[in-house]
């Protein structure tokens, strides 16, 4: 398959079974998407495809749109990445399932409502509660992908092809997500196309996998086989990379508090329910205490809106508090007020998203000398451009990078200027804020390595906050788990994970997908 | 990738700006010689445009009107930014808060009153005049800048690059101008030549009811209110201002949605 | 929802209002002495002294703004001092020319934009799209009051097919009047409809561009079906914005239109009164303008909540 003439896909050959799930695992442009729209023929424009695509006796590649138009929705369900953007913002759920029902079916409006109801039903969104005359933005990011769920199976078709269905949602969503979709698969002896770039919720659900690299096959074959053999050396890369602890030298020893949060307290008004009424607040963070020392690396784990963002914006003086304390090095922060030069040197930041990290229109110099004003004394000319080198150069880069446009380099690539850039200022804390979560497994596990050196050449401490807990496990000395504003566990990192003592805890746990033990241990 | 308009609009453009501005040093004729014994002359060598019903140089004529258009169009959009683009910007900086608020309510209070109803109640009082055209068409630019220059801003304010200029340490002030302001330069280029244009069939259209430039300065709107009567005699006389109009409206919108494509980050963007 | 009406309520009173003191400001008080302005330079004493106190100039600037509004709210506009008639009387003839117009106007230029908007978006990169946004450049670039001095010339003059301007009166026949109304609203209309066409286009285009329409063909929709059935409803929100704005440029375009086909509407009104100096005229008239626009943004706002759920809040 090619776009544009530019080769896409090449050679690639997989075979569906009912009532089996297929695998498709590969990093970012390796085709798995691709892969999925060919099947469904909903190529972007300029796209062509050879070969043959046989779906219960009929050549896909050679049906005309008309027939497509029926298989669509009726014989192969589609769900998407995305579920906040999937669904029809000004359509009520029920009027978008029932749709794809009245489509293929010749049956009066009335019936096809209540056979979405129905469906509804069965993929979890129970009709006293979720009636069909909700809107999309009334609901989250999991019912969302249920009601797109819901639009996929509603005719009970043969194939199901999943495009990264969990991949935008929370650990416990994910969880219940993905057993809905075994369940679905089971009953109604189904075939699903899974596709995923995460190698443990593959090994979860899959009966066999393939793994696809540049748009080629490289592995295929029985899930337990692939895992056990490792017999190809991207797929043993893969593994490696997924399981990946960077080795950390120095064990912290917890002399000198850094920083320490007292019965932190931050609270966002919501809007005005009545007009008369009194404003109400949301407290995103209910008094959190918590101890940072030097040279220590700390994690923090947590759910989408669970407060962990609001605490590290608070802890950068970005959002203003409304209760308990920040003292650094022993100082008291001031709540809501601008951070003192002196203290923000002390702390610098690295976001999730290497792609809106930069000001497009800087060059690399420029980004990585930003926080150079804190100083008293900033470096210029000839001395500043060598700073600038010596960072590069220790977060991997060629000092030369410093002339290029962000624009030029890869995602992991990005991150590492945004580590250079924090680190440029000599911190003693920076903070992760999911910055290893955008990016691909290989690449993440070069970047941890990078950081876990980092830390033991700069004396830096980290506050690693994540919602993926194989990233923390492998990286931090203690983990603080946090819920709905609180902080409900804390401890050293591997009593947490082997022994957790809340409820809250031991669910995310069991919820996280595992990769296969004996595969683990050979990687 | 579509570059096709941009070539035409600069060709345009650069036609009417280099006649404005010749007129200033030399014209072929001078405009306020009124020579009744040669009115209605058909375009010929001496006049290439023929003259109107005064007996004035036509070409002469367009090209200073030319000037007085793009004048006003210019003044006109200069204060649009200057006063716009600050007031959208604070008001993004402040998102939410009551200056946020004050600025937004006040560009709705513009937006009721359209240039012309704001020439109108100058024009009752002060009289007719170019500079009254300049700041109606001004007045009404500024909630144009400053939607657009909020808009854009409060976007990028979202971005991970201004979080961490924050967290650097830089106060919202210095990030608007360090960070905000390059990145919608581009935007409030395209946004400026549509104004422009707009301005310009604005001040024509002021012009054309008696509210804009006077006599004896020749403009292309009073041109075609004084060929009005003659529609039936001569043709000529108003056809070549609106024309002259049409052209330069067309060549800055072409010009406009040419450097829109050439510098939208999205079809330039690498990987 | 009840809410979002409410805000949008206030919002536009408090428009109102402090449009109101404007135009109070810039007419009644900047000029200094409004009774000595109009009568010009050469006026006699005792007639400037007379329209004081016809006018009620005499009273404070606060107590001079109160009865105007309640006059406009009541419907009493004051007395034109020309025409020696209730300005009130003379809005109402004339509104009955122009605000036809600007409806007509309105109409005509959404029947032409949206066929073009979803043909040119649903065939994408054709020759017809081609050839629709060429004439869309030429449309946006025309002045109206050009285009209808043209429509005279080739219509009216040549053809013979359209009078080249008056107004015969809705007691002349509704047909009758509509087709004097014809031209002006052609003139009016194309200009309009050819940026209403080209947002309809790219903001059509946009939304074919969304995750939802590619859930809406995953269903088993045709192309067009999609396109009529889920992108149609998501492009209306821009569309309507500029809607909106049509309108007041509508009224304002009336204003100089009615000139070119000697309409005797609120715009012939307005520049008789800016020339004979009759400011309780041009303020009441302006004021009415604003009211007119204010009142279109508000029920395009309510347009908004009827098309996007979004902004009915959550239950």
């Amino acid at each position: 398959m090619s776009i544009h003439d530019t080769p896409i896909l090449h050679d690639v050959s997989l075979e569906l079974k009912p009532g089996a799930v297929l695998g498709i695992i590969g990093e970012s442009g390796s085709g798995k998407s691709m892969t999925a729209l060919s099947i469904m023929q909903l190529l972007p424009h300029g796209a062509s495809l050879t070969g043959d695509i046989i779906f219960d006796g009929l050549d896909i590649v050679e049906a005309t749109e008309e027939q497509m138009c029926d298989i669509r929705g009726n014989d192969i369900g589609m769900v998407f990445q995305e579920p906040m953007t999937a669904l029809n913002p000004v359509q009520t759920i029920g009027s978008q399932v029932a749709e794809c029902i009245a489509l293929h079916m010749p049956v009066s409006h009335r019936e096809s409502v209540k056979q979405a109801a129905a469906v509804l039903e069965r993929v979890g969104l129970p009709n006293n509660q979720f009636p069909l005359s909700r809107y999309p933005h009334e609901l989250s990011g999991g019912q969302r992908q249920r009601v797109v769920i819901a639009i996929a199976v509603a005719l009970q078709p043969k194939l199901l092809i999943a495009d990264e269905p969990t991949t935008a949602l929370d650990v416990t969503t994910q969880a219940e997500i993905l057993t809905l979709l075994q369940r679905l698969v089971k009953d109604s002896d189904m075939a699903m196309m899974l596709i995923t770039h995460d190698l443990a919720v593959v090994s979860e659900v899959a009966d066999d996998i393939v793994i696809m690299r540049n748009g080629r096959v490289v592995d295929h074959g029985k899930t337990s086989n692939i895992f056990d053999e490792l017999a190809h050396p991207y797929t043993r890369a893969l593994f490696e990379a997924s399981s990946h602890a960077p080795e950390r030298l120095n064990e912290a020893k917890q002399i000198e508090p850094l920083v320490k949060l007292t019965n932190l307290v931050c609270e966002y008004p919501l809007p005005r329910k009545t007009f008369f009424g009194a404003r109400q607040v949301f407290r995103a963070v209910n008094e959190v205490s918590l101890t940072i020392h030097a040279g220590e690396s700390v994690g923090l784990v947590g759910e989408s809106g669970c407060g962990k963002s609001t605490l590290a914006r608070a802890l950068l003086g970005l959002s203003p508090i409304q209760g308990g304390s920040i003292l650094l090095h022993g100082e008291r922060l001031q709540a809501g007020v601008a951070l003192s030069r002196k203290v923000r040197r002390e702390l610098q930041v690295v976001f999730q998203d290497p792609y809106s990290s930069f000001n497009p229109r800087h060059r690399v110099a420029r980004l990585v000398a930003e926080p150079l004003h804190v100083l008293d004394n900033p470096p210029t000319g000839t001395e500043r451009a060598n700073l600038v080198r010596a960072t590069l150069e220790s977060v991997g880069l060629s000092g030369d990078d410093a002339d290029k446009y962000i624009h030029e380099f890869s995602g992991g690539q990005r991150q590492r200027i945004a580590i250079a850039r924090a680190l440029i200022i000599r911190p003693a804390l920076i903070i992760l804020d999911e910055a290893v979560s955008a990016l691909d497994v290989s690449v993440r596990a070069q970047v941890l390595d990078l950081l876990a050196g980092l830390a033991d050449s700069h004396q830096l401490a980290y506050l690693f906050i994540s919602h993926d807990l194989s990233v923390v496990r492998n990286i931090t000395d203690r983990v603080l788990v946090m819920k709905a504003g609180q902080i409900v566990e804390r401890g050293n990192t591997e009593s947490v994970f082997n022994d957790p003592q809340h409820e809250y805890t031991k669910r995310l746990l069991a919820a996280a997908p595992q990769l296969p033990a004996s595969a683990s241990q050979t990687g | 990738m579509k570059l096709r308009s941009l070539l035409p609009g600069v060709f345009l453009v650069l036609i009417f700006f280099s006649a404005a501005l010749l007129s200033y040093i030399w014209t072929p004729f001078d405009v306020t010689l009124i020579d009744i014994k040669s009115r209605f002359q058909a375009p010929d060598t001496t006049h290439w445009l023929g003259t109107d019903h005064y007996g004035r140089d036509m070409l002469s004529m367009l090209m200073v009107g030319a000037r007085t258009s793009i004048a006003v169009a210019i003044v006109a959009v200069g204060i649009g930014m200057l006063f716009g683009v600050p007031l959208g910007l604070a008001a993004a900086a402040n998102r939410g808060r009551f200056l946020d608020e004050a600025i937004m309510r006040g560009n709705d209070l513009v937006f009721a009153f359209p240039a012309l109803l704001i020439a109108i109640m100058i024009t009752a009082v002060y009289g007719p005049g170019a500079v009254n055209a300049i700041i109606a068409i001004g007045i009404f630019n500024i909630p144009v800048f400053a939607r657009l220059s909020r808009g854009a801003a409060l976007s990028l304010w979202k971005r991970d690059f201004i979080l961490a200029a924050r967290a650097a340490g830089k106060n919202t002030t210095r990030i608007s101008f360090e960070h905000i302001l390059p990145n919608i330069t581009n935007l409030l280029i395209v946004q400026g030549t549509i104004q422009f244009s707009l301005g310009i069939l604005a001040e024509a259209g002021l012009s054309f009811v008696g509210l804009g430039a006077q006599p004896p300065i020749p403009s292309w709107g009073r041109m075609l209110a004084d060929s009005q009567t003659l529609i039936m005699l001569e043709p000529r006389l108003a056809l070549l201002p609106g024309l002259a109009i049409l052209l330069t409206v067309l060549g800055l919108n072409l010009l406009g949605d040419g450097l829109r494509d050439w510098l939208d980050p999205r079809l330039r963007r690498e990987r | 929802m009840l809410r979002y009406l409410f805000k949008r309520s206030l919002i536009l009173l408090a428009t109102l209002f402090v449009a109101s003191l404007v135009v109070f400001i810039t007419i009644e008080v900047v000029p200094g002495d409004p009774a000595s302005y109009m009568l010009g330079l050469n006026a006699q004493e005792d007639t400037v002294a007379a329209l004081r106190a016809e006018l009620g100039l005499d009273k404070s600037k606060p107590a001079r703004y109160i009865s105007w509004v309640s006059g406009l709210l009541t419907g009493d506009f004051g007395t034109s001092y020309t025409y020696r008639t209730p300005v009130a009387d003379m809005v109402r003839d004339r509104m009955w020319v122009s605000l036809p117009l600007a409806i007509f106007a309105l109409l005509l230029s959404t029947i032409i934009a949206f066929p073009a908007g979803v043909y040119a978006a649903s065939h994408r990169g054709g020759i017809t799209d081609t050839i629709v946004m060429a004439f869309t450049q030429l449309g946006v670039a025309i002045p109206n009051f050009w285009f209808a001095m043209l429509l005279v010339l080739l219509f009216a003059i040549k053809l013979s097919w359209f009078s080249a301007g008056g107004f015969p009166g809705w007691d002349a026949g509704f047909f009758q009047a509509l087709k004097s109304l014809t031209l002006p609203a052609i003139a009016l209309a194309l200009p309009q409809a050819s940026i209403l066409t080209r947002v309809m286009r790219s903001s059509l285009l946009d939304v074919l561009n969304e995750d939802f329409m590619r859930t809406a063909r995953a269903k088993g929709l045709t192309r067009r079906k999609a396109l009529w059935k889920h992108a149609l409803r998501n492009a209306m929100i821009p569309v309507l914005t500029i809607i909106g704005l049509q309108f007041s440029f509508l009224l304002a375009g009336a204003i100089i239109i009615e000139n070119v086909f000697y309409l005797p509407g609120l715009g012939r009104l307005i520049f008789q009164s800016i020339a004979s100096r009759d400011l309780i005229v041009v303020e009441s008239v302006v004021m009415l303008l604003v009211m007119a626009v204010v009142l279109v943004t508000f029920a395009v706002d309510l347009a908004y909540a009827w098309v996007d759920p979004r902004l009915r809040g959550t239950r």
